[in-house]
């Protein structure tokens, strides 16, 4: 018996030392995927255990990207998908910590260039006025707010912008669009309510708002106004939904489900360039076209036409989205893409514009890949394929 | 091999119990210690093969003994071996009695199953640790510091104390482990009665079952259960203590009982203090210089900046306090017990930082407080022979409110700036209140068939309301969420081959109403639903040698939804109708075997583990909305092993070394998204879980050093967790891999005690490297502290 439990004991021992020397293993140094023109935000893991990456992208139209020893963690810097890249750089503002950062991906790892105190608002939405002001728009107090960053030094201005004042039922704003052009900033906006009591049967106030605002003073110059719609677009820190093209002109569009306003269609907005009206003759109204579809996010493609994310009908956000081809400049549809469903994220920032050329990210239900799709052939085409079972992409950037 | 055919022959045939041809003598007798009968205290005659224990009223009995000289040995760990000669005439029946002395008086060895009741249930078939507490009565060590000393437990701290804490049993933990005192749900009397808060001297020892759940315990556990025992002695103690340490750390606590032996009457009081100031020193964090300043407003934050520094946390008190007192009187025939008794407790708490140490908080308050009522009911031999009815029933009131209605960006160095666009947490201003009437009622009703057959039944009724609501909106909540849960368990218990085999079956039937009044589509309807779970296990255990057992032990069990899960909680949880309750197959198999060579006494344990858990709840929050909604997301399967050596040296040393390993990897096939491919994640290991972590425990003491009745005693205890990858292991570039590093912290302390333990003085260090210490995504721990502790006990 003695020997059965001696042995029995060096058996223990034995598993003990294995388990010790195995787990002993220090995370090791690994291969660097070199400078990327292009990146990734990734999603893997199912909660709490949800894990966000950068991925470089060598190249959108061939080969495959992997999260497997690839790839830089944003865990415990930034850990959220509304990030705003430009130059290679990404700027985060975690609204918990009160922190506004810079990072960029160095050899697999997530550098912090700084990081600052940053509490006056949490964002919505962004405008850059050169490659080194970014203009940033969000609520704080509820009130709207904004802050103007020098990226190059990470130095802020802050200040508070006269927008319509919240009416009553309602206790807050909901920030849209942003965009700069000619020297004045475009904002929209609208007003949402927190009790959630009635949800999803919230209360909506039937009104989109533009604020023109010009940007050497921060003032707000004009107000526009608009009832058939709500929800002059998503926050852009996630995806966009408007443009000015090669003429000036603005073009935005809206998400009323999005703004929980189940009655509304998603409507495409004009203002012309050297006007501060919303353009009277101009209305298109994609649900009318689509079967009552909504659009999150729109990216502009060149010759007055953009790509739309569309969802489909219904008073989910969380849904199947499509891509498709609009005429913006004439306000008209022009074609579905003949794409797998796209079943990802609500807000993806699924688009890359280059040479003439759309670059599409779609989340299938079988194989993910980014697609190319060439207006001016009408031609669609596999490129890169995320492999290895990736839960979201929720952005594809250009880097350079 | 044979041995183990024959175990399963004996388990599947289930039909032994072949009584033994009578015709010889026969001793029997009660063995006893200075506080009454002992159990399970083993009674041999030497050199033959006869031996058996003793049962709850420390009674044993050897039937067809052939007459003869015998030598008795009378042994259980924890006191004096005692040996006596006996001569039993053919046909007598000799009747002898013993009294056993205690070896340890305060042995400090945590898990060593030193008393008689941690080694009965350590030799039960369920994996379970049992922890006397007794032992560790003069140190300022709280019931979660000390489980977590114990196998397979990982408490992880979110800082000093009072702090939130995560407690998991073989890498199952939050809702899926279950805490109670005596068997009662321990926040059934409120929620400052924490494992975090309770100071060691109000229990008498710990019970800590891993996946597999005695019916008793009534109530969904799935991960597992601590049962915190209180002393159940009739007689006169007091026992006072206070303790002071760094960072203002105060802690009392009172225990009495008074007993008029006359006319049975019993008087009961527990209570405890805790404050601190938990103003530990945070070493290199993110603090802010620059800006326009007024004191310590940063009325403009352009222009500021972080650099790194060490400062100390600024808004961590913390003040607990408790009170419970219960009165009833004992052993008369209409029942060996009955009690009445009421209580309060109240916990103040600032609070200094959210999930992460890069989100400070500077006003952000808890508070809570809870009365309590409760009645206690028991009686063995209830109409017959062998029926024993334990009852219990409470009703209580807690109240739970959160303060965050400063619109101010806090720094490390205390500095704020006070234009943030949100609350401190991020919300709307805020006095969220948790308003939480209880009703609780539990029976368990026993029956002994004979010395082999026993049943248990036992049913748990608890019905809880939720009142939620914002106080700087409104007074009340018009919809408060109503959870009515019933537990019946039924198990049935054989105890074989001489009490060598021991097969406990067992099911539990959960059943759960919810119910929440809600606004759809603007009208008022009442959302109700119920829902029943059948879950059922077994626990097995047989002695090979009366030293050496083998353990295994299996439950299907349950982790049900909540009220709020289910139904939201009327502020920021959304309700999710379609949400299952967790369910999860566990399984333990184990050794043990305990050597005794003169004075050195060995133990051994080693069990392997496997949970197999689906359908995890987890509020998944809205990114833009913010508000959580809760859904089966996702899946975990652990294995693991672990293992604990013990030694001591009569009184003079013990050493305790355990080790845990568990491998927790996810089983969750799919994402969100839609998608016909596994997530990546599938069949990795699980990120942010310590996997390999060990203690080491040496105490060395003597008595009578420092003058007679005393004894002086050094303890040092390492803790050791291994590091651990921040994300998931496969995925990322290897570059910037972050991983929570591996980590040793020492503690030592002295005690000594006079007068055979009347007064006792302990000094304790604890992190005596002052090594940056954390349990959760860097959250630093308290650094280097020191304690100590003055103790008066009389019994």
């Amino acid at each position: 018996m003695k020997k059965y439990i001696s042995s029995a004991i060096k058996a223990i021992a034995l598993v003990l030392l294995i388990v010790v020397i195995n787990s002993c293993k220090k995370p090791a140094g690994g291969s660097d995927q070199g400078e990327t023109k292009y990146s990734a935000v990734l999603c893997i893991g199912s909660w709490p255990n949800t894990a966000y990456y950068i991925a470089g992208i060598g190249s959108l139209t061939s080969g495959t990207i992997s999260l497997a020893n690839n790839g830089a963690e944003m865990t415990g810097k930034v850990y959220a998908q509304d990030i705003i890249q430009r130059d290679g750089f990404y700027y985060h503002a975690n609204a918990s910590s009160g922190k506004l950062g810079k990072y960029h991906v160095e050899n697999g790892v997530l550098v912090t260039d700084k990081e600052i105190p940053f509490s006056w608002l949490e964002w919505s939405s962004y405008a850059w006025e050169d490659a080194s002001t970014l203009v940033i728009f969000g609520v704080g107090n509820n009130e709207g707010r904004y802050a103007v960053v020098n990226v190059d030094r990470m130095a802020i201005k802050t200040g508070k912008l006269s927008l319509k004042s919240i009416p009553t039922g309602f206790d807050g704003y909901n920030i849209g669009f942003a965009q700069y052009s000619a020297n004045k900033l475009y904002l929209g906006y609208g007003f949402s309510s927190t009790d959630f009591t009635k949800y999803p049967n919230m209360p909506v106030y039937q009104e989109s708002l533009v604020a023109i605002i010009d940007y050497a003073t921060m003032t707000v110059e004009k107000s526009l106004s608009d009832t058939r719609t709500t929800g002059l677009g998503g926050p852009n820190v996630y995806a966009p939904s408007s443009f000015v093209d090669e003429l000036g002109d603005l073009y935005f569009i809206s998400d009323p489900v999005n703004n929980y306003d189940y009655n509304s269609p998603s409507v495409m907005y004009r203002i012309k360039s050297g006007t501060t009206v919303i353009d009277p003759t101009y209305f298109f109204n994609f649900s009318a076209v689509t079967n009552n579809e909504m659009v999150p996010a729109m990216w502009y493609i060149g010759n007055g036409k953009a790509i739309v994310r569309s969802r489909i009908a219904g008073q989910s956000i969380d849904t199947d989205h499509y891509f498709c081809i609009v005429d913006a400049r004439n306000g008209s549809f022009i074609k579905k893409l003949n794409l797998p469903v796209d079943k990802g994220e609500r807000m993806v920032n699924a688009v890359i514009v280059e040479d003439g050329k759309v670059f599409i990210a779609v989340n299938s239900a079988d194989k993910d890949y980014i697609w190319q799709y060439n207006p001016a052939t009408d031609e669609l085409t596999k490129g890169v394929e995320f492999i290895g079972g990736i839960d979201y992409i929720l952005r594809i950037e250009k880097l350079k | 091999m044979f041995r183990f055919k024959l175990l399963l022959i004996i388990i599947f045939s289930f039909h032994l119990s072949i009584a033994q041809a009578q015709q010889n003598s026969s001793l029997s007798g009660i063995i006893t210690d200075s506080s009454g009968p002992l159990s399970g205290a083993s009674v041999i005659f030497k050199g033959t093969k006869m031996g058996t224990t003793t049962n709850s009223s420390g009674y044993f009995e050897f039937t067809g003994v052939a007459p003869g000289t015998y030598t008795v040995v009378i042994s259980i760990m924890g006191f004096e071996t005692q040996q006596k000669q006996v001569s039993l005439k053919a046909g007598e029946k000799l009747n002898v009695n013993f009294s056993l002395k205690s070896t340890s008086q305060q042995m400090h060895d945590v898990n060593v199953t030193g008393k008689t009741a941690t080694q009965k249930i350590k030799e039960s078939g369920f994996a379970v640790n049992a922890i006397d507490t007794k032992k560790l009565a003069n140190t300022t060590a709280d019931l979660s510091q000390i489980l977590n000393r114990s196998t397979g437990v990982r408490v992880r701290e979110q800082g000093g104390l009072g702090s939130d804490f995560k407690f998991s049993i073989n890498g199952l933990s939050g809702k899926q482990v279950k805490f109670f005192i005596d068997g009662i749900p321990m926040d059934v009397m409120g929620s400052a009665i924490t494992l975090n808060n309770i100071p060691v001297n109000l229990a008498d020892r710990l019970e800590v079952y891993k996946g597999v759940v005695p019916v008793t315990l009534g109530a969904d556990a799935m991960g597992g259960a601590v049962n915190v025992i209180t002393n159940q002695n009739v007689n006169n103690y007091l026992d006072v203590s206070h303790s002071y340490g760094s960072f203002a750390t105060n802690r009392s606590a009172l225990l009495g009982q008074f007993v008029d032996k006359k006319t049975g009457i019993v008087v009961k009081a527990s209570g405890f203090f805790n404050y601190s100031k938990n103003n530990y020193l945070m070493k290199d964090v993110d603090v802010v210089v620059g800006g326009v300043r007024n004191g310590k407003e940063i009325t403009d934050l352009n222009g500021a900046d972080y650099v790194k520094a060490d400062v100390r946390r600024f808004h961590d008190d913390y003040r607990s306090v408790s009170g419970q007192l219960e009165a009833g009187v004992t052993n008369k025939s209409w029942a060996d017990v009955l009690f009445v008794g009421a209580g309060y407790n109240r916990v103040d708490q600032e609070l200094q930082t959210g999930f992460e140490q890069d989100i400070v908080y500077g006003m952000v308050t808890r508070a809570s407080n809870a009365k309590n009522l409760t009645l206690r009911y028991k009686k063995d031999n209830l109409f017959t022979k062998g029926l024993s009815l334990t009852a219990f029933a409470a009703k209580s009131k807690d109240t739970y409110i959160t303060t965050d209605t400063a619109t101010r960006l806090y720094f490390w160095d205390g500095s704020y700036s006070p234009d943030r666009g949100t609350t401190e947490m991020n919300n709307i201003k805020n006095i969220t209140h948790m308003v939480r009437p209880r009703t609780y009622a539990m029976a368990n009703a026993s029956y002994t068939i004979n010395s082999e057959h026993s049943f248990n039944l036992n049913y748990t009724l608890d019905h809880l309301k939720n009142r939620n609501f914002n106080a700087l909106v409104t007074d009340h909540d018009d919809m408060p969420g109503l959870l009515r849960k019933q537990i019946a368990g039924f198990a049935y218990q054989q105890d074989l081959l001489d009490k060598r085999l021991v097969n406990t079956a067992f099911v539990k039937y959960y059943h759960l109403g919810l119910e929440r009044n809600k606004y759809i589509n603007a009208v008022l309807t009442k959302l109700d639903t119920t829902f029943s779970n059948l879950g059922y296990g077994i626990a097995t255990r047989y002695k090979i040698l009366p030293d050496l057992g083998i353990k295994a032990s299996f439950e299907h069990a349950y982790r049900l939804q909540e009220a709020e899960e289910m139904f939201g909680d009327g502020l920021n949880v959304q309700g999710n109708p379609d949400l299952r309750p967790e369910n999860s197959d566990n399984v333990n198999l184990g050794a043990y075997y305990g050597l005794t060579i003169g004075k050195s006494r060995f133990f051994i344990e080693a069990s392997g583990f496997y949970r197999n858990a689906q359908d995890f709840i987890a509020p998944l929050p809205d990114q833009r909305t913010k508000v959580i909604k809760n859904q089966n997301v996702s899946a975990v399967r652990i294995t693991g092993f672990e293992s604990e050596l013990r030694y001591a040296y009569d009184q003079l040393i013990t050493v305790n070394l355990n080790l845990t390993y568990q491998n927790a990897i996810s089983t969750t096939q799919y994402g969100r998204t839609e998608s016909i491919n596994y997530e990546s994640t599938y069949l990795n290991k699980l990120p942010n879980q310590p996997f390999l972590f060990g203690n080491a425990d040496f105490t060395i003491g003597k008595d009578n050093l420092l003058g007679k009745n005393t004894r002086i005693q050094f303890n040092w205890l390492t803790q050791y967790v291994n590091w651990f990858y921040l994300t998931w292991e496969g995925s990322g570039s290897l570059n910037g891999k972050q991983f929570v590093p591996t980590q040793f912290i020492h503690n030592a302390s002295v005690n000594y005690a006079l007068q055979n333990g009347k007064y006792n003085l302990s000094a304790e260090c604890r992190n005596l490297t002052d090594v940056v210490a954390f349990d959760n995504y860097s959250v630093q721990k308290p650094g280097r502290s020191f304690a100590v502790k003055l103790r008066y006990f009389i019994h």
